[in-house]
């Protein structure tokens, strides 16, 4: 295990003039990466002992380089894109942050040290967090605040040896790159990429440029792309065109819609895709589905478990284990919970006709209207399946319970689709408010923002009573 | 730039929103939201050629705005 890591991370590789990344129109090669990473590597042995660096910079590039470096000089690594708060570093309580920026013209530019952040005054100790440990995952906090998983090299080394997330690649792997570092879904666009001697192509951001992926997906042959399940369904919706040109599309973290794979079709697109699921506290993902090229169930199942992950069901509920999963959670800069080699991930499965898990709901999606208990995902279930329903999300807060209903673009304000909708809700209960809409706010990392629906909600009512 | 005039921007926003939107209308504080945007986008594209990234419609916030800084960003070039 040591050994692949050591190869990875020192591989004669690394000498290589290849291309190994794209990012805002510049190629970097294998070598010129290396040397960014190599003055990171001496900046953190420069600041003396330490645990935890925290790697900031703009670009991902650096992220990139920054994490090579820190597990060169053996560290835990964090890598901010700019999106950690003071609650998050709090988790991970870096000992030493570096500014990492890749020159322009320069192949690198040393990382100069910002010193402690967020820790106590005196230096944690090292042992505080076991040598396994090499990165943190932070979870998407839909099901609370985020929390910092610790990921091992085993746990890494485990993903990158997944043929089960192999697509054909006869020209060497080329990868597009959509997540930020702060997403589990970067091991899979970057460093598994790298791994087999791959090519990443960062996209630059939906709102920046989507217009420019097809291009960049002709001019490097881009054989795969991860993308957020929201963030499918708005592009499918809005700008298919903007996906054409990429075989195989990867999807995760929410509820892939089988409404969402008809537009896609109906737009002409002729992608491959796969539908992936898995906690983060389990690396990046566990199972896998890859929809067929006609699509004639009403559910799009999370599939069957990857290589290197077994599973159990207790009582409905799916458990994971295996080396995908990770050490535990980290809290105040130390492992404050051990998972002990398995994952009870809260989701609730069944078996289709044909053995694929079919998500079935969260644990906790049992929850209680005017005091009678109502199962929130049976709702959205058969909500989602009635005619002219791209997808319904039920939110609670402490006076309301809304299903919020996504429609295809004109239908919300069609009376006969509000008829259906409202009919199924009562009979789950007549104090579950229906709201209709043409799409969902989504959160930075692309699930869907139920607080934000709620929001919208509560501001088109008071405007509704004036 | 002549091409994406606030009247053009302020069609294709209610196009994508159905919302009453005028020149001087703040879009996001009109409940229109980034998938709406990228709608408008898709659509000042198909209609103009022309690729507006987003942020000048985070920044603009108003079709004038939005316009006024589409004018400002194809000056400085």
């Amino acid at each position: 295990m040591t050994r692949g890591w050591d190869d990875l991370l020192r591989g004669e590789r690394w000498r290589s003039p290849d291309t190994l990344w794209v990012e805002d129109g510049t190629e970097h090669g294998w070598a010129a990466v290396d040397e960014l990473a190599a003055a990171v590597e001496a900046a953190i042995r420069a600041c003396g002992p330490g645990r935890v660096v925290r790697i900031r910079s703009g670009s991902k590039l650096g992220c990139f380089a920054g994490q090579l470096g820190a597990w060169r000089a053996g560290r835990v690594v964090v890598a901010d894109h700019g999106d950690l708060g003071p609650g998050e570093l709090d988790l991970v309580r870096p000992d030493l942050t570096l500014d990492v920026t890749p020159g322009r013209a320069e192949p690198a530019v040393p990382a100069v040290p910002a010193g402690p952040v967020g820790g106590p005054d005196r230096p944690l100790p090292a042992d505080r967090i076991p040598g396994s440990v090499v990165t943190v995952n932070f979870t998407s906090g839909s099901t609370g605040s985020r929390k910092a998983v610790a990921v091992t090299r085993g746990n890494l080394l485990a993903l990158f040896g997944c043929r089960g997330l192999d697509v054909p690649a006869p020209g060497g792997l080329t990868a597009g790159s959509f997540a930020t570092p702060a997403y589990d879904g970067w091991w899979f666009d970057t460093w598994r990429t790298v791994a087999a001697g791959g090519t990443v192509v960062c996209l630059p951001g939906v709102n920046e440029d989507v217009f420019a992926w097809p291009e960049l997906a002709g001019t490097y042959g881009i054989d795969r792309l991860l993308l957020p399940t929201a963030v499918v369904a708005a592009l499918v919706d809005a700008v298919p065109d903007c996906l054409t040109g990429i075989p195989w599309l990867f999807s995760g973290g929410e509820q892939f819609q089988v409404s969402t794979y008809r537009r896609a079709r109906e737009a002409g697109l002729t992608n491959r895709f796969v539908n992936l699921y898995g906690p983060t506290e389990a690396t990046f993902a566990t199972h896998k589905h890859e929809l067929p090229t006609d699509l004639a169930a009403d559910v799009v199942p999370i599939g069957a478990p990857l290589d290197g992950c077994a599973q159990r069901l207790d009582g409905g509920e799916l458990v994971v284990s295996g080396p995908l999963v990770c050490l535990g959670y980290l809290a105040g800069g130390a492992v404050a919970e051990e998972f002990r080699g398995e994952f009870r991930t809260g989701d609730l499965v069944r078996a289709d006709p044909a053995g694929d898990l079919v998500f079935a709901g969260r644990l906790d999606s049992r929850i209680k209207v005017n005091g009678l208990r109502v199962d929130a995902a049976a709702l959205e279930h058969r909500v989602a399946t009635l005619p002219a329903v791209a997808d319904c999300r039920v939110v609670q807060d402490e006076r309301l319970t809304v299903a919020f209903v996504r429609t295809p673009a004109g239908a919300s304000a069609d009376p006969a689709v509000r008829d259906r909708v409202e009919s199924v809700v009562r009979t789950f209960s007549p104090a579950i408010g229906v709201r209709l809409l043409d799409r969902f706010p989504v959160k930075a990392g692309g699930k869907v923002d139920a607080a934000a629906l709620m929001d919208q909600h509560r501001a088109t009512d008071r405007d509704e009573e004036q | 730039m002549t091409e994406i005039s606030v009247g053009l921007i302020i069609d294709c926003m209610r196009k994508v929103s159905n919302r009453d939107i005028q020149a001087d209308t703040d879009i996001f504080s009109a409940g229109v939201d980034s998938l709406a945007v990228l709608r408008c986008r898709a659509l000042l594209k198909a209609q103009t050629g022309i690729k507006v990234p987003g942020h000048v419609f985070f920044g603009g916030r108003t079709p004038a705005g939005i316009a006024d800084l589409i004018g400002a960003e194809n000056a400085g070039r």
